[in-house]
């Protein structure tokens, strides 16, 4: 974020997809210039969702996926190899690692159905 | 101008109104850790409350992108720099007075977690500053239509929707080669806030049973003085009303009154925090002891236990003084510096915990999302152990985290269980490529 932000410039009217990046462009960071590590951000963020149970390949696809914008960073900061490097070295202490939720809501007739359910998510390691 | 205690900053400060408790307290706690900014709580909430004539730049929740963005743009920022301006002045005319400093050695777990702010609350700055704005009962500025306008805007530009330069018209935009992460927003509802203090109509007010914040509509005349006091800018103004809205905290939803969500009258989840995806966010409710103000002990309840129990979840900005309701798990590979500033001195003991959580902690965490009423109990049955993570903690040191095949239990208000989470033990499957008889 640019410090001075009532300049009227940094407003456009035109969408950022649409407008020419130049070298006065304010993309880059003016703010807060500390350093940090990418590793520990792709580390960190891996064993989130490990911990979690999602599937590694489900999870190698939010990377791809340009929606997600820090997921796809990193991607393309790492590489695709490395970051399903990075994944296999989360996944492989455990093998496989799955959690039971099993949810008890009231019971409604809407509710019926779903009043007790089962959501098993599981992660699989690919051997080799 | 009275004076009240405030928990967070270990001391007692001004405040233009008495200490009055809400029975309970409406409370959250954000994971960082795992927001991937889908943006699926802004528009649950965009969708549920903003969607009219007037509201159009209004997200009572959104999400920025930290440290490059904000919603107004730059809003921390901007208040940051007019309370070290402040401080600054002091200092000229009291030498003795230490600045926007914190003294972590006053640390005291359950009365002063994070030690004694030594600095100006935006309502102590407030009774020092001199403007041309007049007389503030709270130090803050109302942010142009400009800071309004783009929520995002400069914030994520990583990529761009297809392969470079595919499309007709697209532009490969510059990526930012450092660390961010995402910020997820509401209201605070805090024990002193800002906005309430600043109406001149009192037309704010903190609801008694579940001290969630709201504007009285027909008391309202909309000067603005509550956008303009709001440190976290989350009262907004409505032009074709003439009157500020802001986060109503989904209050039927709270009070179990959703015919269809809760028959049996049970509190749900707000929207933005049902809707979450990536499972970072846990609401709930907490008891007030009526006589100290303070959070009752409960450490069965996981919003306490996160907050106060293990000190894992920390305030956002607890030095401006308002005492905000809403709590973060810190982003694990942030600059400390930067850390400090935004959840202040807890940050160190939070993600020492965090990093590498006992087998409780980790019980408590796998909560979140879990279900969407809201859970006032918790209770763990302890399994064997199944397995042995190694984990690198933020100092480069790597731990092993134990890992057991416990249960963890929520129940809701009528201490109905609601929610059972286990880890199971591994399962070891064959593969197919090696064992031709494989199904």
């Amino acid at each position: 974020m640019p410090s001075d932000v009532s300049s009227p410039q940094l407003v456009p009217k035109l969408h950022p997809l649409l407008r020419e990046a130049t070298a006065e462009d304010p993309w880059q960071l003016t703010a807060v210039p500390l350093p940090g590590d990418p590793l520990v951000m792709l580390d960190s963020i891996l064993s989130e969702y490990i911990m979690m149970g999602v599937d590694p390949r489900e999870l190698l696809n939010l990377f791809s996926d340009p929606s997600y914008p820090v997921l796809h960073a990193l991607l393309r900061h790492f590489g695709e190899a490395f970051v399903a490097q990075r994944i296999e070295t989360f996944t492989g202490p455990l093998v496989q690692m799955r959690y039971n939720t099993v949810i008890n809501d009231h019971d409604s007739e809407i509710e019926q159905e779903d009043a007790l359910e089962l959501i098993a998510i599981s992660v699989k390691r690919r051997h080799q | 101008m009275a004076d009240v205690y405030n928990w967070q900053i270990g001391r007692k400060m001004l405040f233009p109104y008495d200490e009055v408790h809400p029975q309970w307290q409406f409370a959250f706690v954000f994971n960082i850790n795992r927001c991937i900014g889908c943006m699926t709580c802004s528009l649950a909430c965009k969708s549920t409350w903003t969607f009219s004539r007037g509201q159009e730049y209004m997200w009572w929740n959104n999400v920025e992108t930290k440290p490059f963005g904000g919603y107004p743009h730059a809003w921390d920022a901007k208040l940051l720099t007019m309370l070290q301006q402040e401080a600054q002045r002091e200092k000229e005319r009291n030498p003795s007075f230490p600045g926007q400093v914190w003294d972590t050695r006053k640390q005291d777990a359950s009365e002063r977690p994070y030690g004694v702010f030594e600095g100006l609350t935006i309502f102590e700055a407030a009774t020092k500053h001199v403007g041309p704005e007049g007389p503030q009962t709270v130090l803050g500025y109302l942010p142009s239509e400009a800071e309004w306008r783009a929520p995002n805007i400069y914030e994520d530009s990583a990529c761009h929707l297809g392969k470079p330069d595919s499309r007709p018209g697209s532009v490969r935009l510059p990526e930012h080669r450092i660390w961010f992460f995402y910020l997820a927003r509401i209201c605070n509802h805090c024990t002193y806030p800002g906005c309430l203090a600043a109406c001149p109509r009192q037309a704010i007010y903190k609801r008694p049973e579940d001290g969630i914040v709201l504007i009285d509509q027909s008391r309202c005349r909309g000067y603005r003085k509550c956008v303009e006091g709001c440190p976290y800018k989350k009262v907004m103004y409505r032009v074709n009303t003439g009157t500020s809205e802001k986060c109503i905290g989904c209050y039927p939803r709270i009070e179990g009154r959703d015919p269809l969500l809760c028959p049996d009258g049970a509190p749900i989840e707000t929207r933005c925090m049902s809707a979450c995806i990536g499972k970072i966010r846990l609401q709930g409710l907490v008891p007030i002891d009526q006589q100290t103000g303070r959070w009752k002990h409960d450490p069965d309840n996981p919003l306490y236990y996160l907050v106060r129990e293990r000190r894992v979840a920390l305030p956002l900005y607890p030095q401006f003084g308002t005492e905000p309701n809403g709590y973060y798990i810190p982003p694990r590979w942030a600059p400390r510096n930067y850390l400090y500033q935004m959840f202040g001195p807890g940050v160190d003991y939070a993600l020492e915990q965090y990093c590498c959580p006992d087998r409780e902690l980790l019980a408590v965490l796998q909560l979140f999302r879990a279900q969407r009423q809201i859970l006032f109990k918790f209770r763990i049955e302890k399994g064997s152990k199944v397995g042995e993570i190694p984990v690198r903690m933020p100092s480069g040191q790597v731990r092993t985290l134990e890992l057991y095949n416990d249960t963890v239990i929520g129940y809701n208000r009528f201490n109905k269980e609601v929610v059972r989470i286990t880890i199971e033990e591994p399962i070891y499957e064959r593969d197919a490529k090696r064992h031709v008889n494989s199904i």
